[in-house]
């Protein structure tokens, strides 16, 4: 009875070391003969998988992915300086253009400017130094008229 | 006569260059598992390349000794303290082959089967990874590699059927995976 070849001499042939009998062996044992096939297609199949892996021309995907991290943590500090510069405009805004809480309120400042600067006998030096609300009750009262000359009646001819 | 020198010198370290980089770059890929080594290595060789071109002994073959020097430069990488700590500390390669013909299900199957062969690849010892490195990537006969290797004939089959033992056991555990999906 003829004995198949062990897994070690199976690969001694196909490295051409085994002995004469082996291979005269493998020749006649149709067992033997399609177990040596798959050891080369195996060891075919190892060896591209291996030297395509190692090649020079792979990616690197643990590369691919920090390039993607970069890129999304360079997106997230442009969108923060952005959000950043946003909010500083418009504090900065707010300062040089500050905007009267009402319009009503603004209306009312602009009469009492108006009417502050057209009354007589007011310089613009006493309205800047007095308090407003003084010089409006001086303006409106009846004895501011009877000491402007033009209201008194001097200035006609 | 200098000036006649060094660009016949340039020129031959630049052809060696050109048909062993790559090769060489594999080569210690698969000896250290690690892409970024490996380049670091070949450059190391090449410098030393040019430091033997100016040496009083000039080797005659140059593929045989670029990958002797290629493998002793490996082994002084993986005996440096530094090293082995990060690669403990490091999470295996992983790799994508760059196959243009083939649809993205056969890219991403092909390198699934790549990284996990690779990672089979990287549980041999480092003799082990020698000299299936040399004799089946590099197609050296089995001699050549014992003399690379600076080992023995008979040491260096033992190597090489413990190596093709554990890796083709872990193909078929691939493809029994593969096969269950």
């Amino acid at each position: 009875m003829k004995r198949c070849l062990s897994e070690r001499t199976m690969w001694l042939v196909h490295e051409g070391a085994a002995p004469e009998r082996d291979l005269a062996h493998l020749a006649g044992c149709l067992d033997c003969t399609a177990r040596y096939g798959r050891l080369n297609e195996e060891l075919g199949e190892i060896t591209r998988a291996l030297r395509d892996h190692a090649s020079p021309i792979g990616r690197d995907v643990r590369r691919g992915r920090r390039r993607w991290v970069t890129a999304a943590a360079v997106l997230a500090g442009i969108g923060l300086l952005a959000g950043g510069e946003a909010v500083l405009w418009r504090q900065s805004k707010a300062l040089v253009d500050p905007r009267p809480e009402t319009t009503a309120e603004a209306l009312s400042l602009l009469e009492e400017v108006t009417l502050l600067l057209s009354s007589p006998g007011v310089t613009a030096a006493s309205v800047l130094v007095a308090d407003p609300a003084t010089v409006i009750a001086e303006m409106t009262s009846p004895e501011s008229y009877e000491d402007d000359p033009i209201a008194a009646g001097g200035g006609r001819l | 006569m200098n000036g006649q020198a060094a660009p016949r010198w340039q020129a031959h370290c630049e052809a060696l260059y050109r048909q062993h980089a790559a090769r060489l770059v594999r080569l210690g890929r698969l000896v250290l598992g690690d892409k970024q080594e490996a380049e670091e290595v070949a450059q190391e060789v090449f410098l030393k390349l040019i430091r033997t071109y100016e040496g009083p002994v000039v080797p005659i073959d140059w593929a045989a000794w670029l990958t002797r020097v290629t493998i002793n430069a490996c082994r002084d990488r993986r005996r440096a303290g530094w090293w082995a700590w990060s690669r403990r500390h490091r999470a295996p390669e992983m790799l994508e082959l760059v196959d243009g013909g083939a649809s993205p299900e056969q890219a991403a199957a092909g390198a699934e089967f790549g990284v996990r062969i690779a990672a089979a690849f990287q549980r041999l010892s480092a003799r082990q990874r020698e000299v299936f490195a040399l004799r089946y990537i590099e197609g050296m006969p089995t001699h050549e590699v014992a003399g690379t290797l600076d080992l023995s004939e008979g040491s260096v089959k033992r190597h090489l059927f413990r190596a093709v033992k554990y890796l083709r056991g872990a193909l078929g555990e691939i493809k029994g995976d593969r096969g269950h999906r």
